[in-house]
């Protein structure tokens, strides 16, 4: 079910680390930062994660990177397939062209 | 009939300390809950409420309805519970109100404040370690029991479109049970 606004980025990393029944600094220690204030950080959008904390996000609490960062998700997911149809297009013209070329020899 | 199900519940339920709180996702998702201590005649509340829909933007405000007969909550209560229904509307958000006795017919006909709380911690196991001991006559009620409170509101309003018979965290084992 898609949202009818998007999340912020660090909508869900909150909400998952209280289901996991994890405190900020219980999932700092997991993450391998000495205090809570990075999870914090994260959590009120003030840093964004590296991909490596991001994986560590998807060990320590059990859900996958792209549910905990849904928002950041569908994001860069509309971003590729913008490419991609950006893509097709180019490759379906280049096709045009060349057998255009070819009747022409 | 079937209701429209809205996407985002946030319940607000006023205590003597602040309000407490829970957003509900559909079908059944708690995103969040808690407590907020705002100290009285400061105008905190409003604020406060106003971060949390800015920050979660939900479709729907569930709040108490104390126009049914058999409601009972302090004067403080009933107005804080009126301007933040005025708040939501100013905010072209939906505001619904729902009895607690509604609340306790979904989740647990005919008995306690107890027991609807037990039935929450089933259908939201992320909850459980957060519930209060069954109060005893001579105690008074446990602050952390106004969470329940919020989320029942949540999950009543919730119940239209979703059924709570069977969910499948029901089958999730509490620890006090053993």
């Amino acid at each position: 079910m898609t949202h009818p606004h998007r999340r912020p980025p660090n909508y869900y990393l909150r909400t998952y680390r209280r289901h996991a029944h994890l405190t900020q600094a219980g999932l700092a220690y997991l993450l391998g930062a000495s205090t809570g204030v990075k999870v914090s950080r994260y959590e009120s959008g003030n840093r964004t994660p590296s991909l490596e904390t991001g994986l560590a996000y998807e060990a320590a609490l059990g859900v996958p990177v792209c549910t905990l960062f849904r928002g950041k998700c569908e994001e860069i997911a509309e971003r590729v397939a913008k490419r991609r149809r950006r893509l097709e297009a180019k490759e379906e013209k280049r096709q045009r062209v060349g057998s255009a070329s070819s009747h022409a020899a | 009939m079937q209701r429209e199900m809205p996407n985002t519940i946030l319940a607000i339920d006023p205590t003597s300390r602040g309000f407490a709180f829970a957003v509900l996702e559909a079908p059944a998702f708690l995103v969040d809950w808690g407590e907020r201590i705002v100290p009285a005649k400061t105008g905190g509340l409003l604020r406060k409420v106003d971060e949390l829909l800015a920050r979660y933007k939900p479709d729907l405000l569930v709040i108490e309805d104390l126009a049914v007969p058999g409601a009972r909550r302090r004067k403080r209560a009933g107005k804080d519970i009126r301007s933040i229904e005025l708040l939501a509307l100013k905010r072209g958000l939906a505001a619904k109100r729902i009895s607690r006795l509604g609340v306790r017919d979904t989740f647990a006909p005919g008995k306690s404040k107890f027991e609807v709380a037990l039935r929450l911690v089933e259908i939201f196991p992320a909850l459980g370690d957060r519930l209060p001991r069954r109060r005893k006559a001579w105690m008074s009620e446990d602050q952390r029991t106004n969470t329940y409170d919020a989320l029942g509101f949540a999950a009543a309003a919730m119940a239209g479109a979703v059924s709570w018979e069977g969910h499948p965290s029901t089958l999730t084992p509490m620890p006090w049970r053993a």
